[in-house]
């Protein structure tokens, strides 16, 4: 690899840079708004665009936007009352929002020189912990003490109780971790395989002329791939919100 | 004779579950065809699968460590949620692939 050509670094893309330094207080705390902040802006302001334009509506054949996002409605609204029943309507703006949000950030950031705001814990932690203190908020405001049934099975006694609550108190924690990893490193992992087939394509077109026309193959795999991460960015969208609606309405129904 | 009868009752009877068996099979089977949300539901929750119990013992492991470096226990309370968290993982994963109300 003497003559290697252009070094990839598949992590650089994850790097964040300061758009526009922005530093407060007199520890000097850095709140810049840097490249992962662009994109969320335009991940939001997209949203509002596609529900604004739906929102204004035409009387008679909706147009592709407005049907799009009232497919969009349609969809997760069914999902919310599906698993966290007519009560969960009411946290229907919140899932509609966090389903909006991860799925235009995931799709923006597929393609090429964008960044995804949604490969960063920080962002997904983030989104993860807003759900678990909301359902935790909702369940004791809803059902007082009652809540803590949802830790305690029907039928155990003595013995199995002592060994149940831990194990149903461990599960309990486990749902923002669980919840904020899986997003964070389907799309990491996603991002950095693109990269590196991606840089097998560079380095063999650098490479000697007999080996030029191996780079077809890691070509392919690149197309295949980035279709694989359309579906991804959509599926991690939808497991997202599907285990907010699960997990509000476990705060609504804690006994099962 | 008696015999004979109670052949017959149960014969009928098998014959009854049997149709509904096939008419369930048949309604199953039109409407796994127009249902692309339910691909979307077993992809996700094969996505969940692994996420899941890793999740469980990973929270049992930073428990037993904070409550081991609270009461300077060290490798009792460790070992113990471990073991606590390695169930709540698998009963995650139980919990998530079962079938609604079987749990």
């Amino acid at each position: 690899m003497a003559e290697a050509g252009p070094a990839i670094n598949p992590i650089e893309q994850f790097e964040l840079g300061r758009f526009l330094p922005i530093h407060v207080g007199a520890r000097n705390f850095d709140v810049s708004f840097t490249n992962s902040a662009i994109f969320m802006a335009i991940a939001a302001g997209l949203t509002v665009l596609l529900m604004a334009q739906t929102a204004r509506g035409t009387i008679g054949a909706p147009g592709r936007l407005q049907s799009l996002g009232e497919m969009a409605y349609e969809f997760i609204a069914g999902m919310v009352k599906s698993s966290a029943g007519e009560q969960g309507m009411r946290f229907f703006p919140l899932v509609f929002s966090i389903f909006m949000f991860i799925l235009v950030c995931n799709l923006v950031g597929i393609i090429p020189y964008t960044f995804t705001p949604t490969s960063h814990i920080v962002i997904t932690a983030a989104l993860a912990l807003i759900v678990f203190f909301l359902v935790i908020i909702v369940g004791l405001m809803e059902n007082g003490t009652h809540f803590f049934k949802l830790f305690v099975p029907d039928g155990a006694n003595g013995l199995l109780l002592a060994i149940v609550v831990p194990i149903e108190i461990i599960s309990f924690f486990s749902r923002p971790l669980s919840h904020s990893i899986r997003l964070f490193a389907n799309m990491l992992a996603g991002h950095i395989i693109l990269n590196v087939f991606g840089g097998f394509v560079a380095m063999l077109l650098a490479a000697s002329a007999a080996l030029k026309i191996l780079a077809l193959l890691p070509f392919v795999m690149t197309i295949g791939l980035e279709a694989l991460e359309l579906l991804v960015a959509f599926l991690q969208a939808y497991v997202f919100a599907m285990l907010t609606c699960m997990y509000i309405n476990d705060a609504l129904h804690p006994g099962h | 004779m008696s015999e004979d009868d109670d052949l017959k009752a149960r014969g009928d009877k098998l014959a009854e579950s049997l149709k509904a068996a096939h008419a369930e099979r048949a309604r199953d089977a039109t409407s796994q065809v127009r249902k692309p949300n339910e691909t979307a539901a077993a992809m996700s929750l094969a996505l969940r699968a692994a996420s899941e119990i890793v999740a469980g013992v990973a929270v049992g492991a930073i428990l037993g460590w904070g409550v081991d470096w609270l009461f300077h226990t060290k490798p009792a309370f460790f070992i113990i949620f471990l073991i606590l968290g390695s169930a709540a993982g698998i009963w995650n994963v139980i919990r998530t692939t079962t079938p609604k109300g079987r749990v």
